[in-house]
């Protein structure tokens, strides 16, 4: 039993990945190279991709310097050479370590004078209240800001992949109910619904990144429902169907692969505002906590010194706007790359 | 013979795209008499609509007109010449934008483009839209042009003509909004009217019923027709003369009886025996061998001579222009070397074999080696 | 005539949705680990202490209970107590409501009136400098965060130039004898209109980016429809063809972005509340989180959804309107 089953759904694979050549939706997979080399003749979107990839880079290097930071400080390191020694935890996490309640801290970029004197060369982009180095801490920021946005995104379209292609693929009353329940979810304001969210379940970064990610999932959900609705008629899936390869099968390999393109566009836009929004939680308090460096919490303690040092404020939003412009314009020629229609 | 209402003179048009330049229309001449109805047939991608937009100076960009001369009732439409530097510009003959735009454009000429579904703007009445065009070339207040439009709307066949002027497109079939097209060029009374294959969309028998309209219409009113159409049963049955085109070059040019019974370019022959006939099978068909190539890079010497069943070596270096070669009353041209009007070497030439030259052979006909 | 029947249908299929949010919303408060009672009492309360407050606030029921309980007073505009403020949830709300209808509503106008002459302009000189210009412009728009532009903006005018206030709104019904520095009925709409200024700008660029990029690429797309080229054939002049034939058309993308942008505008106000200081509903929901004000929580998320969903159906309607396809329906 088991083996002529299996011997008919290799058969019926077989068969229809020859249909598949034929079939017009196979447009999505003949592209990939051909995607990419657009992207890169396209000056934007190229810049965009730099710029994330950059932004990547630096993320994972701090993150390896945060990781071994832990490591050195849990085996009591510091104690023997004095953390002093450790350059990057002198400047960036400070909170247990150099407790600074004096504002005098405060010093503006370099060439520039305010309250508390002239910006220096060690500190080019100035200092917080606590002293610590504003441009190192932007620096870590990142990892936050990219970290947090790419896994968000990520809950938001693995859940919103699973709902949409349940839903499109049966039809039925299962996707009466799921797209009701995404209609409703939907119908909650953005912001809103990712702060019920945590004052449901608590103020820390896991809560609100699992937020936003769950509260994106309607529309992702969407978008690969009506991908699947019109792949599912394609003439390929009912040779499948006829060839009786199961319908697990069915939606992961032919399915979900053809309906990728306009997901991916939608996805890599979304992590843009993904990290605006987690900025603006970590803004109002809810999202990273102190010491940990992230832009958003660094544009609300600037606000108590808007007017002695009005610099601080300006930094961290720039690190936002440069970060999410990369991807827009990236996810925007994406779109471009995979439309058809721009051809000719 | 009288002078022409619109005569077309050497009319070159290419678009500049990235890849390259495309000479879409490639020197095509032609007139059209007062109450004639010419035709303009070819396959996709033969350069037709791109000709006729020329007329009115309706092409868009890339695309740009870079050659030739275009008169119409004594009035010189479009003239471009080359200057010294090789660039084209317009001479001075040419009528300016806005008396193109007051005078000609709707008034004199009017248009009807392929896609009823699409030519017509989604978001106001089809009435509305008709009283508009009918304001704005027959001079006519709001209350005149809508009593108008009504009656144009009951001319063409449109049951209920006062209830359905306040409709909106949607709620018409493809044939109705064809029939609103026809209404809206009729209406503006021009000279001449330009149907860019009007009837491609729509299917057989309300084909023939627009047929039918137009003939009975054309009667009625006089108004001179350029016809462009890939159908050469549409051809037969309303043309009065015929262009035939290939690859942005008119290839034979005769009246409408001449160029069934005394057909003298090859193409045109392919193209008849192409159409399919009710008693035909499917092993019995004839589609022409090949497709039409790019007119980004057009063969070399004769354009069709690489699906010519004629085709000969000589072929390969003339590319012969639309030459005189009928023997009747009614001047009958054709642009192939065969003929004794051209003086190149056909009949000394080898044979080319031309089903090797260019793409598949979907043809099932007995006779051909299949390789 | 079927534009009424539409508007009415969406109207009604709006409520089971905010049904639906309802329970969404109170089965995820109501997940919230951790008893607000035992919040307020403060650790290792006493047990009897804890008992009453419960029952007080209803919370020794069954939850299906307490929802359907909360459905039936929610009917009759009752959502409970604050339980910081000891006072009707719905009392704070209208407090409240009426500063951020105010933000919303004026950022929304400003963001129109600058985003479709914008794109308009923009796809009429397609490629040409102001075109590029508009487009970047756009593009860093819809990427800044809008409490940023507000902090900047606060910098700028407030804090250096001094001609523009930092915090608060004035309602422009306000008395005179309420508001400092006016002493007439214009005096207060002056003041009125210097303390929204700022958010108004804050909130509304995002907005405005977003629509100026939609209104050019779809002004653009109707421009080299059949129908539009079928005017120019008629000899209708070029300035009508914009503003009529095409624009009329270009305007539905535009709409639907609106109504999605709407779900954007409302975070972004919850947001610029926090950076003036706004006494809005966006500052009420954000206090409330900290202070774990549950009912209040609820009230206002829900007061959101509403506003939200009343938005969408508006931005429904007002499609139909232009698109006659939409209410006339297909009668082929």
């Amino acid at each position: 039993m088991a083996t002529s089953h299996s011997d008919s759904e290799t058969i019926g694979s077989e068969s229809v990945e020859n249909v598949e050549q034929s079939s017009e939706s196979v447009e999505a997979r003949v592209g990939w190279r051909y995607t990419l080399a657009q992207v890169r003749e396209d000056p934007t979107a190229f810049g965009g991709f730099l710029v994330i990839v950059a932004a990547t880079v630096v993320a994972i290097v701090t993150t390896i310097d945060a990781v071994v930071f832990e490591f050195l400080a849990q085996y009591q390191v510091f104690a023997q050479f004095g953390v002093e020694k450790y350059w990057l935890a002198k400047t960036v996490w400070m909170s247990p370590i150099q407790e600074s309640a004096d504002t005098t801290a405060l010093l503006p970029p370099v060439g520039i004078e305010n309250a508390y004197g002239q910006g220096t060369w060690a500190h080019p982009l100035g200092t917080d209240d606590r002293g610590r180095d504003i441009l190192l801490r932007l620096v870590y920021g990142t990892r936050i800001a990219i970290m947090v946005g790419v896994l968000a995104t990520a809950i938001g379209l693995v859940g919103g992949m699973l709902v949409g292609a349940v839903s499109g693929y049966y039809g039925g009353w299962v996707d009466d109910v799921l797209m009701r329940l995404a209609e409703t979810l939907y119908a909650i304001p953005f912001l809103v619904l990712v702060l019920a969210f945590i004052a449901a379940f608590g103020r820390s970064i896991t809560f609100a990144m699992i937020g936003v990610g769950v509260a994106s999932i309607p529309k992702f959900a969407r978008l690969i429902r009506s991908r699947v609705v019109s792949v599912r008629e394609d003439e390929y899936v009912e040779a499948a169907k006829a060839a009786g390869v199961r319908d697990r099968n069915i939606i992961l390999r032919h399915v979900i692969p053809n309906s990728f393109a306009p997901v991916l566009v939608q996805a890599t836009l979304q992590v843009g505002t993904a990290i605006i929004i987690i900025a603006g939680l970590s803004f109002l308090g809810f999202g990273i906590q102190p010491p940990t460096p992230s832009w958003g919490q660094m544009l609300s303690v600037s606000r108590d010194h808007m007017i002695a040092d009005p610099w601080f404020s300006i930094w961290p939003g720039l690190c936002i706007l440069v970060t999410v412009v990369a991807f827009n314009m990236f996810g925007d020629g994406l779109r471009d790359a995979l439309d058809p229609r721009l051809d000719n | 013979m009288s002078d022409p209402l619109l005569r077309v003179d050497d009319l070159q048009v290419q678009f500049f795209t990235e890849d390259g330049v495309v000479r879409a229309v490639d020197g095509i001449s032609f007139d059209v008499h007062e109450g004639e109805l010419v035709g303009l047939v070819g396959e996709s991608g033969a350069g037709k609509s791109v000709a006729v937009s020329a007329i009115m100076r309706l092409v868009e960009s890339p695309g740009k007109i870079v050659g030739g001369r275009i008169e119409f009732d004594g009035e010189t439409l479009i003239e471009v010449e080359t200057g010294p530097d090789g660039d084209p510009y317009r001479t001075e003959a040419t009528i300016p934008d806005g008396e193109l735009r007051e005078r000609i454009r709707g008034r004199e000429i009017a248009i009807i483009f392929q896609d009823p579904m699409e030519s017509l703007n989604p978001v106001f009445t089809v009435g509305g839209q008709l009283r508009e065009f009918i304001e704005l070339n027959r001079d006519l207040s709001e209350r005149e042009a809508r009593e108008e439009a009504v009656s144009m709307l009951r001319e063409v066949g449109i049951p209920e003509p006062e209830a359905r002027y306040g409709d909106y497109p949607h709620q018409f079939s493809g044939g109705m909004r064809q029939r609103v097209l026809i209404a809206m060029a009729l209406a503006c009374e021009p000279s001449l009217i330009i149907a860019d294959e009007p009837t491609t969309a729509l299917d057989v028998t309300v084909e023939a019923q627009i047929l039918d309209l137009v003939e009975d219409l054309q009667d009625r009113y006089g108004t001179s027709f350029v016809w462009v159409t890939h159908d050469m049963g549409v051809v037969a049955e309303i043309c009065d003369r015929v262009n035939v085109m290939y690859l942005g070059e008119i290839v034979e040019q005769a009246p409408v009886d001449d160029l069934f019974y005394e057909t003298k370019h090859p193409y045109t022959t392919a193209l008849l025996e192409s159409v399919p006939r009710p008693d035909q099978t499917v092993e019995e068909l004839n589609p022409i061998k090949g497709v039409m190539p790019e007119a980004i890079d057009p063969p070399a010497g004769c354009r069709f001579h690489t699906r010519c069943p004629a085709a000969r070596e000589a072929c390969t270096t003339t590319n012969p222009d639309c030459r005189e070669v009928g023997d009747g009353d009614q001047p009958h041209r054709a642009a192939c070397i065969k003929h004794d009007a051209f003086e190149a070497a056909y009949n000394g030439s080898p044979p080319l074999d031309a089903a090797a030259q260019q793409g598949f052979d979907v043809s099932l006909s007995g006779g051909e080696t299949d390789d | 005539m079927s534009l009424i029947r539409y508007s009415t249908r969406r109207v009604l299929q709006a409520i089971p949705v905010l049904l639906g949010v309802v329970a969404i919303t109170f089965a995820l408060i109501n997940a919230a680990p951790g008893n607000p009672v035992e919040i307020m009492l403060g650790p290792s309360p006493n047990q009897a202490a804890v008992e009453t407050l419960k029952a007080k606030y209803g919370l020794d029921q069954p939850i299906h209970v307490r929802f359907w309980k909360y459905l039936v007073n929610l009917v009759q505009l009752d959502m409970g107590r604050s339980i910081y403020y000891d006072a009707p949830v719905t009392t704070k709300i209208a407090q409240r409501l009426p500063a951020t209808l105010l933000l919303m509503g004026s950022s929304f106008a400003f963001a129109i009136a600058a985003a479709v002459p914008l794109g308009v302009v923009s796809a009429k000189r397609r490629n040409k400098p102001a075109d590029h210009l508009t487009r970047i412009v756009s593009l860093v728009g819809v990427s800044t965060p809008s409490f940023w532009i507000g902090l900047v903006l606060i910098i700028a005018f407030s804090f250096h130039l001094g001609v523009l206030p930092a915090t608060n709104l004035v309602m422009p019904w306000a008395p005179p004898s309420a508001v400092a520095g006016a002493s007439t009925r214009l005096g207060v709409l002056v003041v009125a209109g210097e303390h929204l200024l700022l958010p108004m700008l804050s909130l509304g660029t995002l907005q405005m980016a977003a629509i100026t990029r939609i209104e050019r690429s779809s002004m653009l797309e109707v421009l080299s429809d059949d129908y539009v080229r079928l005017a120019r054939a008629y000899g209708v002049k070029e300035r009508t063809i914009l503003r009529k034939h095409a624009f009329r058309n270009a305007q539905l993308p535009v709409i639907t972005i609106v109504g999605l942008q709407l779900t954007t505008a409302i975070g972004g106000a919850v947001l610029t509340e926090t950076v003036f200081e706004i006494n809005g509903m966006g500052r009420l929901i954000v206090s409330s989180i900290s202070r774990q004000d549950f009912p209040v929580v609820m009230g206002t998320t829900l007061v959101f959804a509403f506003v939200f969903v009343v938005g969408v159906i508006l931005t429904d309607i007002s499609y139909a309107y232009v698109d006659p396809r939409v209410s006339y329906g297909d009668q082929e």
